[in-house]
């Protein structure tokens, strides 16, 4: 007869067997049908495999630069991780941040990851379990310290945190913060924020996106989630713009597998100052952004926006992002118009009012097709721009 | 997709007990698992850089596997230092005498 240390010992080899990336066919079956003989058996693989994800939670820990130390959690749990890179002091700054854009474009489309194959009947066990973990860790969230800040359309909060980091959070926004003598754990729900970071380095901060972590120690940044709808993929869009010092970058997990030993693994990057990204499900891409180019891109912490030959198609949408009453181009032949210039966020009459004076372009009000109260403003064009 | 966002929710005394837990590890198992979960290795980047072979970090991890499921339980902090469960029933026994 098979005992409880037996099974645990099998779980365990069947989890990092499966950790170490997919099973072949022949294997799948027969992890399958061990988890099928006994009940036993799936309780130990599931209290293993929890504990085994939980501890993905390490990363965090993780150095952004500098050699790999596989001695890491032999000191204390949170020793300071050497962070020396992040004083943020110029000379520093060059040679490392050539090499991270380099390896965060060479994860330029990435695979999809693969679906996971489970029995059905373990699935549902393993949901209702998941159901349960969940309300586990929302009590535990309640406890654990963390702090709420939300905006409404066009709203702008600017938070001193306990730290004396500066947060400034943008139109329609949650953010999630908890702060430990160990770590600065800052969660983006939903919008954007620029955050400017109160050096202390043996307090990473992080920010979560997504699923994408923005690490940083004394520094400033932005980072805006785009919401499924919004973004093209399916899945919340991040993107990240430095506007002094580094971060690091690490974007959700690929399922490519690591070549390099030496180096830090692949999905892990740094950024500097005039630097952005944008993560996708699909790629990562980094772009250089001029100073001039990082004050417009921030000037919503003033409560304006500034465009520069954009389209009126995404000047539209940005506008949307801080006004309940939205507006909607009726008429293609108008969507590439460009426009210039600052506007209020929260005054899209002023815009409107600069758009049929100088474009010709016609506002008409309506009632919103989703039946709620707020009523849209349609563009449509005239003459003048559409031939 | 969700499990991902579950993983980086962890909270800190949860990634501390974690931390906690992997300290208790012998040297070897816990270097494996330092290189799998906090760098991201493979099995074959870890097995380049401790200079033994593939099977071996295997059977690392599944020791660290076992190590980190562990519960909050001060008895339960390392695995060696555990004592047998007759030494624990013979201690509970006495404490009833």
């Amino acid at each position: 007869m098979t005992t409880a240390p037996e099974f645990e010992s099998q779980a365990a080899a069947w989890l990092v067997k499966r950790d170490g990336g997919g099973l072949p066919d022949a294997e799948q079956a027969e992890f399958d049908a061990w988890m099928a003989s006994d009940p036993r058996a799936r309780a130990a693989y599931l209290r293993l495999e929890m504990a085994w994800k939980r501890a993905d939670g390490l990363r965090r820990l993780r150095p952004l630069d500098g050699p790999v130390d596989e001695d890491l959690l032999a000191h204390s749990p949170f020793t300071p991780v050497p962070m020396d890179e992040y004083s943020a002091r110029d000379e520093t700054r060059s040679a490392p941040a050539a090499h991270a854009t380099r390896t965060v474009e060479e994860l330029i489309d990435v695979a999809a990851p693969r679906p996971r194959r489970w029995l059905a009947p373990l699935a549902v066990a393993a949901s209702l379990m998941l159901v349960a973990v969940g309300a586990l860790m929302w009590l535990a969230y309640e406890r654990t310290g963390w702090h709420e800040y939300s905006t409404d359309f066009g709203g702008l909060e600017r938070i001193v945190l306990d730290d004396g980091s500066v947060v400034n959070l943008n139109t329609n926004s949650v953010m999630r913060v908890q702060l430990t003598p160990e770590l600065r754990h800052i969660v983006l729900e939903r919008g954007e924020a620029l955050f400017k970071v109160a050096h202390d380095k043996s307090r990473p901060f992080d920010v979560q996106a997504g699923n994408t972590v923005v690490r940083a120690v004394g520094t400033e940044f932005s980072v805006r989630v785009r919401e499924p709808a919004e973004a093209a993929g399916g899945g919340k869009d991040v993107e990240v713009l430095v506007k002094e010092g580094r971060v690091a970058i690490d974007p959700p997990k690929q399922q490519k597998p690591l070549e390099r030993a030496e180096a830090l693994p692949a999905s892990t990057s740094t950024l500097s100052a005039g630097e952005a990204v944008t993560i996708t499900a699909k790629r990562v891409q980094v772009l250089k952004v001029a100073e001039a180019d990082v004050t417009r891109k921030l000037s919503w912490t003033e409560g304006r926006l500034w465009f520069e030959r954009q389209t009126l198609k995404d000047v539209v949408a940005e506008f949307n992002r801080y006004n309940r009453r939205q507006m909607v181009i009726a008429d293609p032949a108008i969507e590439n118009l460009r426009i210039g210039g600052g506007f209020e966020a929260t005054d899209p009459e002023s815009f409107i009012a600069a758009l049929e004076r100088t474009l010709g372009v016609r506002a008409f009000p309506s009632p919103s097709s989703d039946g709620s109260e707020a009523d849209v403003i349609r563009l449509v064009g005239t003459r003048e721009n559409t031939n | 997709m969700y499990e991902t966002q579950k993983n980086l929710n962890v909270s800190a005394p949860e990634l501390a007990h974690v931390a906690k837990l992997a300290r208790a590890l012998p040297a070897m198992c816990r270097q494996a698992f330092t290189l799998r979960k906090v760098y991201g290795f493979s099995g074959r980047e870890i097995a380049n850089r401790l200079g033994i072979p593939e099977h071996a970090v295997e059977e690392l991890l599944i020791q660290a596997a076992r190590g980190c499921a562990q519960e909050d339980n001060p008895e339960a902090e390392s695995l060696a230092r555990r004592p047998s469960l007759l030494a624990r029933l013979r201690s509970r026994i006495a404490a009833h005498e």
